[in-house]
């Protein structure tokens, strides 16, 4: 499958922050302050060092790949076989990734803003707009993010502005109390929600940016931007909430949007302030689903994807509501298992393929110089 | 009995907005894969409709994952 579709190294970071900022920002800031209270900030500092790193290791996996995608790479590396399984289990990560994300979405809109819709309307009209995106190719995506991140940090700046008079200081003392390992906790859940899903992007970069040179800087930006972003939300949610009940909330920014209230005349903007979150898990979804589908059709070797997408995004609308049955199960399954699956994923497997990679091209090289002299 | 009714519907709809447009550029194994892959959803929508439990696959990645969790804790 070869497909000639590129987007420049500005639309690769804007992507880049859309997808970090995701889901991670309606549901990381109760996470973090559940495991290091007021201290949470700190930890998710960390976690965006972490964070940058590991996109640094992204773009020197896509510089080993050269024009070739994720899927092609690991075929390439592992040989036919092996490298269509491991493939499969990357589709598998992404359609499994869509479906939860469509599950979130329905989530939180039925529990906060259309209390008596049925979910599955919500999953169909998500799936609908992420099938016909992705049916119009990467490039609409990249330009619809273009216009749509605009938006974004327009309504974030404005909340930031809004909360500014409740701040209250004093609710991050005491400080640099929280034990190392509730930080290592925090920030392995802060890694494992922002930082190692970035693996997906390995099928976008190298291959489809039209300067691969200038993608590196672009990426890492986008990615500082992004986790950026929600650190601010974090600290926001704890200067104006206060630690013990941003953790005890569900979504504790779309709290922190309800306590809005500029002298008294600008009041409940949350749905407004909503758009942040429904934009931004837009733009992951259908990357996740770009994704799965693209793999999807790789690993078939067809001559393009776009007949996939509707089969694959009705399925991932069945699998939406079998996926999370409830919000219990959401975040047990989240706590436990999400972070480990992540780890091996996002960073064991690129890893092993980079030294397997390496490790197989000196070999080429020390045969080819033994057979020359 | 109805449900399944309008399910079947909606994809054979589906299907014969699909199928030509691959048939016009002539790529029948792409035509081949479309359709198992519809009558694999179909099926699971068909059961999921019908209130048949289906597996999750997070449960299956939870039972992958459990021995390692438990070589670490």
């Amino acid at each position: 499958m070869e497909e000639k579709v590129r987007i420049s190294p500005f639309q690769l970071s804007v992507l880049t922050i859309l997808f970090t900022t995701g889901t991670t920002f309606l549901i990381i800031p109760s996470t973090m302050t559940a495991e290091t209270k007021q201290d949470a900030w700190v930890s998710s500092i960390l976690g965006i060092i972490i964070c940058l790193g590991l996109s640094y290791f992204f773009i020197v996996c896509g510089r080993e790949m050269g024009r070739k995608n994720y899927i092609q790479y690991l075929e390439d590396v592992y040989g036919r076989l092996l490298g269509k399984m491991i493939g499969l289990l990357y589709v598998f990560f992404c359609f499994n990734g869509t479906a939860a994300l469509l599950s979130y979405f329905g989530f939180f809109t039925t529990t906060q803003m259309l209390t008596t819709t049925p979910i599955e309307v919500l999953h169909i009209l998500l799936a609908i707009l992420i099938i016909s995106v992705v049916r119009a190719g990467l490039e609409v995506l990249a330009r619809t993010g273009e216009l749509m991140i605009i938006w974004v940090f327009l309504l974030l700046l404005a909340m930031i502005v809004f909360l500014l008079p409740d701040i209250q200081l004093e609710r991050l003392t005491p400080s640099f109390v929280a034990s190392p390992m509730n930080h290592t906790k925090a920030i392995i859940n802060f890694v494992a929600i922002a930082g190692l899903p970035l693996v997906v992007f390995l099928m976008i970069i190298p291959k489809h940016i039209n300067r691969p040179d200038l993608a590196k800087w672009n990426f890492i930006a986008g990615t500082l931007i992004g986790t950026g972003a929600v650190t601010v939300i974090i600290v926001l949610c704890i200067l104006v909430l206060g630690a013990s009940t941003t953790a005890r909330q569900l979504y504790p920014s779309y709290v922190l949007a309800k306590t809005i209230s500029v002298f008294d005349i600008i009041q409940r903007i949350e749905s407004i302030m909503a758009g942040i979150w429904v934009i931004s898990i837009f733009f992951k979804t259908a990357i996740y689903f770009y994704v799965s589908v693209v793999g999807f059709a790789q690993i078939l070797e067809v001559k393009n994807y776009h007949f996939l997408t509707i089969p694959m995004g009705m399925l991932t609308v069945i699998f939406s509501t079998i996926i999370y049955p409830n919000i219990e199960f959401m975040s047990h399954w989240d706590a436990k298992y999400w972070p480990p699956y992540l780890i091996i994923m996002g960073f064991i497997i690129p890893l092993f393929t980079l030294i397997t990679d390496k490790i197989k091209k000196r070999f080429k090289s020390k045969k080819a110089s033994n057979s020359t002299s | 009995m109805l449900k399944s009714l309008g399910i079947l519907l909606i994809f054979i709809a589906i299907a014969i907005f699909q199928i030509p447009q691959l048939a016009k550029e002539k790529m029948n194994k792409e035509i081949v894969i479309f359709s198992i892959f519809m009558v694999f959803t179909a099926v699971i929508a068909i059961l999921k409709v019908n209130d048949v439990p289906i597996p999750n696959p997070l449960e299956l990645i939870a039972y992958t994952l459990d021995p390692i969790l438990n070589l670490f804790s």
